[in-house]
């Protein structure tokens, strides 16, 4: 894929969503840490394993990436490759969906037809050819999806564990399907009820165009994006991190602010 | 809903990770196909020793 790498292209490997904290180590002298920079049982974390997944959709001077700044000892030295402009940092979990967000509209600003690949680090792959395949063609069928953004949901043979559920149905025009319910942790029943009806395990993984992220972000968070857009072009201006402060949230709407919760 | 169009992935292998119980069942996985990987590599010596 390296080869076909785009200018367009862009992708935001996010690492400060919510999730189990600590995993447990599997290896004899491995130091327990945060579920994103754990090993699992393989030579690289997975933060690695998913900036790896980002440099084979996205030019490295084009992949951002977001982070809790508690945790920096940890993502630190896994993300040298990441431009300082193109790291935003939040002080804490307030702060974590406006720091994914800030990145979204910084790609747009750019330009609003960047495609842009989200990859949530805290997530394990098997099989990571198969993945690297649906990424692929997700890229390449973007322009022929008129919603302008694709999710990937997963089917397998073992059962999903606390995962988010996608109802879908068949697209009437176009690939894959439509997304017609969120399911998000259901009991296990539930959950094997919604799989015998067609339902995917959602990823969390997105691809698509810039600009419909950003009309997404300005509609459902009304006096966000100026803020945003500040931070972000202030930190690229200095060439410097895009912290988000804690006091950010005074500058952000309260219906907005009560949205995130 | 947003985002409105899903792709299938099939068998990749995938988990979230979203609770303590998901990383746990995965790491014990991980763990037992260390061990299973151990095994053969500790067999093979045994081979070329004998070898």
């Amino acid at each position: 894929m390296s080869s076909n790498l785009h200018r367009s292209n862009w992708s935001i490997v996010v690492a400060d969503d919510h999730g189990p904290e600590w995993a447990p180590t599997v290896q004899v002298g491995e130091k327990p840490s945060p579920v994103q920079y754990s090993r699992l049982g393989k030579s690289s974390t997975l933060l690695q394993r998913a900036m790896q997944r980002a440099t084979r959709v996205a030019p490295p001077s084009q992949i951002m990436f977001t982070a809790l700044d508690e945790y920096r000892e940890y993502w630190e030295p896994s993300v040298w490759c990441v431009r300082p402009e193109n790291r935003f940092v939040g002080e804490n979990r307030a702060t974590s969906l406006l720091t994914g967000a800030a990145a979204l509209l910084a790609i747009a600003q750019l330009s609003p037809s960047n495609m842009v690949t989200i990859l949530p680090a805290r997530c394990y792959v098997a099989q990571e050819w198969i993945l690297r395949a649906a990424l692929e063609r997700a890229l390449s069928i973007l322009p022929g999806v008129r919603e302008g953004v694709i999710t990937l949901g997963m089917v397998d043979i073992d059962e999903g564990i606390d995962e988010d559920y996608l109802a879908v149905n068949r697209a009437r025009t176009g690939a894959g399907f439509t997304v017609v319910g969120f399911a998000r942790r259901p009991t296990s029943w539930t959950a094997r009820l919604l799989v015998q009806q067609g339902a995917l395990i959602a990823s969390g993984i997105m691809i698509g165009y810039a600009g419909v992220f950003a009309a997404h972000i300005s509609k459902h968070w009304p006096g966000l994006t100026q803020v945003l857009a500040r931070q972000s072009a202030a930190a690229a201006a200095a060439g410097s991190e895009c912290e988000l402060p804690m006091d950010l949230q005074r500058a952000v709407p309260k219906l907005t602010l009560k949205s995130l919760r | 809903m947003f985002p409105q169009r899903a792709l299938p992935v099939f068998g990749s292998g995938w988990s979230g990770l979203r609770t303590q119980r998901a990383v746990e069942r995965v790491a014990t996985y991980s763990s037992i196909a260390n061990t299973l990987v151990n095994q053969r590599l500790q067999g093979s010596h045994m081979v070329t020793d004998q070898g």
